[in-house]
């Protein structure tokens, strides 16, 4: 026992040392990795994604951000997460939470977040929820965003006739329609059920661009 | 005759002399005494070395150890149970959303002038440089295809490893960050 209790001591050491540390970090400063590892713990304790943490660390290195500025975004990154996760619910999935705080990000409101999941409990939200974040980095109003996706979720939709519906969106307001009445001109009269949009069946996994943008090859 | 040769004759004949002579019931004593010795039988013999109570001397900095110990092996054995894709861990059982489900995502980017183009985000870990672009058989194209786990990604190109430019034909992060807009991209699962 005597010499086992400093072999499980060391090892200890060493698992605590991969838990605690990225490699990845390795990147940052040493006084933003502290405060990065920091948050790192508590993302853990609170059971929310640590990769979107870490990501935004590393993109804020990547692009010579200042120390403060990336240890502000950060924190801030991680905020929305906690409360994306507080607006889910329990048993949200990861994919599911970070698009809920790009939402938030984008200007959503968490009550709106609560509401689609009451709306689709057992169904996954990245899809629209991504959908409502894009639409208001549109330009559309949140409110406006927010009822045209709710109107949505409403009906047994699937992911691509979200998809469909920004892309349509999208498309209006490139051809000029104001952003804040390009949803609501989707969906209106929408019959529970019944409404898929034009493009839903050629429409695949959602994707982030318009014809010529990131697509499946 | 040798001198050796006398040795041995000597040592035969003290021999011969000396013989012992065993009681009659030599043998017999000793096989009681054989059958009297309790089996020696290994399985139980182990088990009852394992069940016997006995006392261990442990410090408390020991038992310290053998506890975190313990709880790092949990810890590692946990770790590995929830692969993690760029980020996006592994949906838990029931969920639509699985691992099989990432798709080849190939973005393309034109820049006639550029001499290099890469692209830099969340799949990648913003590495140094990102994941360099080919060139397309169209002049100015450049294309990669990247494998992507369902999930919202952010990411930028890098034109001559030095100019950020977002991705003019996707939806832009709302909030510039740190100076440099992001494109987004989703992905969704074939599923749903």
């Amino acid at each position: 026992m005597k010499r086992l209790g400093p072999a499980f001591l060391m090892l200890a050491v060493l698992v605590g040392r991969s838990e605690a540390q990225d490699t990845r970090l390795a990147r940052l400063d040493s006084k933003v990795q502290a405060r990065v590892g920091a948050l790192l713990d508590s993302a853990r304790t609170l059971g929310i994604p640590t990769e979107p943490v870490v990501d935004k660390a590393l993109e804020g290195a990547a692009k010579r951000a200042p120390n403060e500025r990336i240890i502000t975004v950060v924190r801030s990154r991680f905020n929305e997460l906690v409360a994306a996760r507080a607006a889910l619910g329990g048993g949200a999935m990861d994919p599911e939470i970070i698009a809920a705080a790009d939402a938030l990000h984008a200007g959503a409101s968490a009550q709106v977040i609560t509401a689609l999941r009451a709306q689709r409990p057992n169904v996954p939200l990245t899809i629209p929820l991504a959908v409502l974040a894009d639409l208001i980095a549109r330009g559309v109003p949140p409110d406006t965003a927010s009822t045209a996706v709710l109107a949505l979720a409403k009906t047994p939709s699937t992911d691509a006739q979200f998809a469909a519906l920004r892309d349509e969106v999208e498309r209006d307001i490139a051809k000029g329609v104001p952003p804040a009445i390009a949803p609501s001109a989707r969906t209106r009269g929408l019959p529970p059920g019944a409404r898929v949009p034009a493009a839903a069946t050629t429409a695949g996994p959602a994707t982030g661009g318009l014809e010529s943008g990131p697509r499946k090859p | 005759m040798h001198e050796s040769d006398e040795v041995i004759e000597r040592v035969v004949t003290a021999l011969r002399r000396d013989v012992v002579a065993f009681a009659p019931d030599f043998d017999a004593r000793v096989m009681g005494l054989v059958r009297e010795e309790p089996r020696a039988v290994p399985v139980r013999g182990i088990w009852s070395w394992m069940t016997r109570p006995r006392t261990v001397r442990v410090t408390p900095i020991g038992a310290l150890a053998l506890a975190a110990g313990l709880a790092g092996v949990i810890a590692l054995a946990a770790r590995n149970e929830g692969p993690a894709v760029n980020g996006i861990e592994q949906a838990p059982p029931g969920t639509v959303i699985q691992a099989s489900a990432t798709q080849m995502m190939e973005f393309v980017f034109v820049a006639p002038s550029a001499s290099s183009v890469a692209i830099v985000g969340d799949f990648n870990d913003w590495e140094e440089g990102g994941s360099p672009m080919r060139r397309k058989n169209q002049p100015g194209v450049w294309t990669i295809t990247i494998p992507l786990a369902p999930g919202r990604y952010h990411y930028t190109f890098v034109v001559d490893g030095t100019e950020w430019v977002a991705d003019p034909l996707a939806p832009r992060t709302i909030e510039d960050d740190f100076g440099r807009p992001n494109s987004v991209i989703t992905v969704g699962d074939a599923t749903t």
